[in-house]
This record gives structure tokens, sequence and C-alpha cells, in this order.
């Protein structure tokens, strides 16, 4: 039996039906790349894994339990990072963070050290958002990852805006995370240099 | 409990950081004010005697303002949906926007009001009454604010009839809210007007994280 698996999700948004019957297992270790073309459903698919939409039907289920059983125990399992960064614009990054954690459960302030030095936000902690770039933004909103003990991480875009050398960074921590038996489903348009499983979404 | 407090002392940080933004509804509502005996050309009369209604009126419209996007810019930024994953339930999420904007937009309001009637000669015994009256009045009026900032969110379309479908439950607030600021005594015995004010809190205390919470999920599904 897989930890993490889908049966038969089906999603209809806007009077569209973006995907049908949709299936796939997901064990420890394992790393889950969603592709597909603008508008195929890449975001809407993370957010039903992650609990912000629901599927006109089909069963997710995490660790042999079914998500709508588990109701909020289900949030614990994984670490959501959006399309958005969702960080405040009037707060530094460390008030950021420090929100998240007292805030999300399965955030620890241990690695609250670890987390600054390999996203590089040591000299940008007292910094307010609105005065960083586009990529120290998603820098800073990718450090949770680090914080979280969640087994599984939903990612959208994770690398949009990143230079190279903090894309090299995440992908080092997302290869930790897989070795540490977790688990990741990431949509992305970027190459990733990881052994992954794929599932291809089209237009319809 | 400390997430609902964490969510408001947050809200509140923010808003003491955006000056501009929060401060701009008190100027409004101050400059409003400020600007009618030029209106009532200098008349005392008149001015003394719709004074409390125009105050009363000018705290809707600022509240109205203040909530309209409550819950919209957090949903936008992705934060809403954090908060959400969270565990936090959207009722305590709900009751915590209201309450930090109500600190934030009707605490000043419910302070400087009594000065206002102090700058304009109204009787102190007024004082005392448009500050215990906008004490219990205002929280309403958020919480009604709040709820239809919700319900915009949870339906995507039809937003402005949402607004005027709830346009009505603010008007016994504005009724009874004028009714007792005006009212003789207050200390001896409590006026109707408080006991009916008082009353439709509770019930708005009661319902609205409810509707609120509900309102919300809809975003979610």
């Amino acid at each position: 039996m897989s930890f993490f698996e889908i049966k038969k999700i089906s999603c209809i948004r806007s009077n569209k039906l973006l995907f049908k019957n949709l299936n796939f297992k997901l064990n420890n270790k394992e790393l889950l790349i969603i592709k597909g073309a603008n508008g195929s459903g890449k975001t809407t698919l993370l957010k039903i894994l992650s609990g912000l939409l629901k599927p006109i039907s089909g069963s997710i289920i995490v660790n042999k339990k079914d998500m709508n059983l588990l109701k909020d125990e289900y949030f614990k399992y994984f670490e959501y990072i959006g399309h958005e960064n969702a960080i405040k614009s009037a707060l530094t990054v460390r008030e950021n963070l420090n929100f998240y954690l007292k805030i999300k459960k399965d955030l620890t302030k241990k690695n609250f050290e670890k987390a600054i030095r390999i996203f590089n936000l040591k000299n940008l902690l007292d910094v307010k958002i609105e005065n960083l770039s586009s990529g120290e933004k998603r820098r800073v909103s990718l450090s949770r990852l680090i914080l979280s003990k969640s087994k599984i991480w939903f990612l959208d875009e994770p690398t949009n805006g990143l230079d190279k050398i903090n894309t090299l960074n995440f992908f080092k921590i997302l290869k930790q995370h897989l070795q540490l038996n977790g688990l990741a489903i990431i949509a992305s348009h970027d190459e990733i240099k990881i052994k992954s499983k794929n599932i291809n979404l089209s237009v319809n | 409990m400390s997430n609902f407090f964490n969510l408001i002392i947050t809200d509140i940080k923010i808003s003491l950081r955006k000056k501009n933004e929060s401060i701009i509804s008190i100027l409004f509502f101050l400059f409003s004010i400020l600007i009618l005996p030029l209106i009532f050309q200098g008349d005392q009369d008149i001015l003394k005697r719709f004074l409390i209604g125009i105050i009363w009126f000018l705290t809707l419209l600022t509240i109205i303002f203040s909530v309209e996007k409550l819950f919209e810019n957090d949903y936008e930024d992705g934060i809403l949906d954090q908060i959400y994953i969270s565990g936090i339930p959207l009722e305590t999420i709900f009751l915590a926007k209201s309450l930090s904007i109500w600190i934030i937009t009707c605490l000043p309001i419910i302070i400087l009001s009594p000065l206002l009637l102090l700058l304009f000669n109204i009787q102190t015994e007024k004082l005392a009454n448009i500050f215990i009256s906008l004490l219990i009045g205002t929280p309403i009026l958020c919480m009604i604010g709040a709820v239809t900032s919700a319900l915009v969110l949870g339906f995507n379309k039809g937003s402005s009839i949402i607004s005027l479908i709830t346009l009505p439950l603010y008007i016994p607030v504005l009724i009874f809210g004028i009714e007792a600021s005006n009212s003789e005594i207050i200390f001896n015995q409590i006026g109707q007007e408080f006991k009916i004010l008082i009353g439709y809190l509770l019930i708005v205390v009661a319902v609205s994280p409810w509707i609120g919470g509900l309102a919300l999920r809809l975003k979610y599904r």
C-alpha cells in the first residue's frame, strides 16, 4: 500500500473539465512532477491535494486513511507552497517566519538558522517583504520547507523567480527531503534532474 | 486561543506599519465632522440636533470602507490558504479578523466621538451615552461588514448584490444607536435603546462567526 494515493479524481472549474479519473500512487522517497500547458489544471490539482479545493469525485488516501475522514488531521501531513508566496508585505522576513511558526504546528523553530542559511536570508531578516525582489520573496516562502516537519511537500512552480544558485539550493533540499523518506509533488515547467514519476495534464 | 490572538496581533502590527492606509479612514471621519460648521453655516442649533446622527452615519461609512476587502487581500496573497491549512477553524479566522478591524477602525472613533461632542458644546451627559452606544454598536457594524466581505469572497459573482442585501442589517444599529446616544440618563436605569442594542450585539456575536465561517468555506469547495 502506498503512503499517498489519489483515486479517480475529477475536476470541473468554470464549467470546464480539467481532468477526469486521475490516479496515482506515491511511496516514501518518491517525487511526482505534474507537467502541462497553462490552464491544464496543475495548480488546481495541487490545491485539491492540499484540501483547498474539492474535486467533483474521487478520493485521496494518505497513510491508509481517507482525507475526508482525517479532516484537519490531514493538514499535518503536508507543507504547501502555492503560486503566491503567502507572505505579508508590511512585515519583515523574520516576522513572517515567526508568524508561520506560531500558527502552523508542523513548523519547528529548531531549523530556523538552517533555513536562513540555505536560502541566504541572513542579511534580509529585518527587511520588509515589500522591499524584496521577487526571487528573494520566493526564497522566504520556500524557507518554510526547512522549518516544516511534514512528510509531503506540495509545491507549485517552486523555482519561479529563483536564480541559478538558489535553484540548485532548492534541488539540494528537495533531494535531502526525499532521502529522509519524504514525498513531493511538484507542478513545474522547469527540468528537474531528480528521478521522478511524471503526469501530464492536457488542456481540454 | 493563542492562534486567535496571534492573528489579531499580526493584523494590528500590519495596520500600524501601513500608517497611510489605516489613518485615512480616521482622517475621513474627523475631517467630515470638522467641516460640518461650514455646511450648516455656523447654525449651532441644527448642528447640535444632527451631530450625533452624522457621527453614527460616518462611523457606518468608515466601517463599510474598511471591511470591504477584509478577507480578499489575504486570499489573493495566498495567506488565507496557509492560515486555513494550518488547521485554524474558519470561524476563528473570521472572529479574529472582525475583532482586529474593530480595534483598528472603531476604537479611535469611539474615543474621538465624545471629544468631538465636547468641541461642539454638546451637553456633557451625552458624552458617556455616545461612548457607550458606540462601544456596543460598532462591533455589530463590524461583524455585519465582515460577514458581507466573507460572502463576497465566497461567491465569486454578484458581490454588489450581496453588499446591497446586507445593507438593511445595519439600519437597526443606526436607529437604536442614535436613540441611545440621545437618551437622557443611562446610569440610574438602562434605556430601552441600550437593551435593544445589547440584544442585537449578542445575536450578531453568536450567529455571525458561523455565517462568516460558512461563507469562507464556500471558497474552499
